[in-house]
């Protein structure tokens, strides 16, 4: 079966590739270091994957509440673009009794070009709300090598602002906001953590023209996105 | 975090992968079929025996493009229909096709066109770029201008002369077809442009698919920009806009275009409830070629 992408979905993929960072904060004066593998879902050869893209993230437990990081897309760079975020991620509020939270996070996206030196820099706002289904995360124990399993369920939205006006040919920017809806799963001990992530993009662009080995049985707009991240977490010293 | 960052300023320094050549939908085979293509076309002319015609007059041809890059030369293959030995006299319709596989599945297309104000009126003659079909090489954006280039050099050769000459572009071929208006490389250039669902710019197919401004340079070194090229030609133009084309928004191409065209005369024709390449079936062969010709006998 010949695979054939088209441009146009290769850029939707380029341009939102990438789960919720941090959902819940690390304890304060926590580390870690994660990385992240997939993208949108595709059929090749008969199987359903994500096209594995990568990112690496670096988060630092600044506070209680509140978790700061950053990120790199290995394969922006490969394609010769330097896409990097800044963010944190806060709990907004902990129910106690439910273990239900509810955390934003509002994320600076900065992209660069090397071939023409092109920058953009997009605000971005991912808002989730999480249940701690097994363990307690808030009660955690913190020392290394603590083998007690959390687990945690998130649904939510990443928020993509444009900034621009106008775009190409003079034209109106049509899309100051973007919306993706996603829903994930986190567990794992102390020190190791993994989470799995579907992400919904592009929800208005058409998928019909744009690829012919395409997944999505649900509708044919945008592209359903599957992400795996590993974490090692490094306790406080 | 440190070492994250020297390791990606290295990987970008270093990194040479593109999009480009993910643009082009381009299919290499080992023969044409033309009729007997079995392959998917958007529409065919079996019920239609009058768009049939001896192919006596159909000419397969092997033109030499010449890369100005890498100065190879490169075999494209291209086809004409109609007589040599009235084609100095005759009008000439050059083909620019779209972003799909090869001639044959363009081939339906032609035909019809070689139909315009009856049969075998008009001489046509379509290529396939680079990297289509059976032409050499890979397909790139200088490789569209060069092979089309190619087509015009052998017209001139032929005796075909700038007033019986009209140059017709279908999506892709939209940029080839008005930017050798815009700046021609052959000094036979023209007298008229056809575009049906022509694409603004490269830049703003990147944006449209990313749903944000982007800038081109983020995925492609492809700077086609039919929406500037338009602006400095002065050849009659016809616009052919299917009304609900979901791959290329009339609004933000084929409309835009036909806004910045600056030249003597301009018609549009706007055809609803047809999609990119639903056109000619939507409004009616015959509606089509008709439309065609009374655009070139004007």
């Amino acid at each position: 079966m010949r695979i054939f992408y088209c441009f146009a979905f290769l850029v939707l993929l380029l341009a939102s590739c990438a789960p919720s960072r941090y959902v819940v904060p690390l304890k304060k004066k926590e580390q870690s270091l994660s990385m992240n593998l997939g993208g949108p879902l595709i059929n090749f050869h008969n199987l359903v994957i994500p096209v594995p893209f990568t990112s690496i993230n670096y988060a630092y437990g600044l506070k209680k509440n509140t978790t700061v990081f950053g990120a790199v897309h290995p394969t922006a760079l490969a394609y010769g673009v330097g896409q990097m975020e800044l963010g944190l991620v806060h709990r907004v509020h902990y129910f106690e009794g439910s273990k239900i939270g509810i955390s934003a996070s509002p994320v600076l996206n900065v992209m660069f070009d090397r071939w023409d030196w092109n920058l953009r820099v997009y605000p971005q706002v991912d808002v989730n709300v999480y249940w701690n289904f097994l363990g307690d995360l808030a009660r955690h124990c913190d020392c290394p090598g603590d083998k007690k399993t959390t687990a945690y369920v998130y649904l939510g939205f990443t928020n993509w602002f444009e900034l621009n006006r106008t775009r190409a040919n003079n034209q109106a920017q049509p899309n100051n906001w973007l919306l993706a809806p996603q829903v994930g799963i986190n567990m794992g001990t102390a020190s190791w953590k993994y989470s799995l992530e579907l992400k919904y993009m592009g929800l208005l662009t058409n998928n019909n023209d744009v690829v012919v080995s395409y997944f999505n049985p649900i509708s044919s707009t945008g592209a359903i996105g599957a992400y795996f991240t590993v974490y090692k977490i490094f306790a406080a010293k | 975090m440190r070492t994250i960052l020297l390791i990606s300023i290295v990987l970008l320094l270093q990194s040479c992968l593109r999009l480009d050549s993910n643009m082009y939908n381009n299919q290499k085979i080992t023969a044409y079929h033309w009729d007997d293509y079995q392959g998917h076309v958007d529409f065919n002319l079996d019920t239609v025996p009058a768009c049939n015609f001896s192919f006596a007059l159909m000419h397969e041809l092997t033109l030499l493009s010449k890369d100005t890059v890498d100065n190879k030369e490169y075999k494209i293959s291209a086809v004409y229909i109609g007589d040599y030995a009235t084609i100095q006299q005759d009008t000439v319709i050059l083909y620019c096709h779209g972003n799909r596989d090869h001639m044959d599945f363009y081939w339906p297309r032609a035909k019809l066109l070689a139909n315009v104000g009856g049969k075998n009126r008009f001489g046509v003659m379509m290529i396939d770029y680079r990297g289509f079909g059976l032409s050499e090489g890979d397909p790139s954006e200088e490789g569209l201008y060069e092979d089309v280039t190619a087509a015009l050099e052998w017209l001139k050769a032929k005796g075909v002369i700038s007033n019986h000459l009209v140059i017709y572009g279908f999506s892709l071929g939209s940029a080839p077809a008005t930017k050798l208006l815009a700046q021609p490389r052959s000094t036979l250039i023209p007298s008229k442009l056809i575009l049906e669902n022509p694409f603004s710019s490269a830049e703003l197919m990147v944006q449209d698919a990313a749903q944000l401004a982007l800038p081109g340079s983020f995925f492609t070194n492809v700077k086609v920009n039919v929406t500037e090229a338009i602006k400095t030609v002065q050849q009659p133009f016809m616009l052919l806009q299917s009304g609900d084309d979901k791959f290329l928004k009339p609004a933000s191409h084929g409309e835009v275009v036909y806004k910045n065209y600056q030249g003597s005369y301009s018609e549009k024709h706007l055809v609803p409830n047809a999609d990119h390449s639903s056109l000619q079936t939507t409004w009616g062969l015959f509606n089509y070629i008709k439309a065609v010709e009374v655009f070139l006998v004007k």
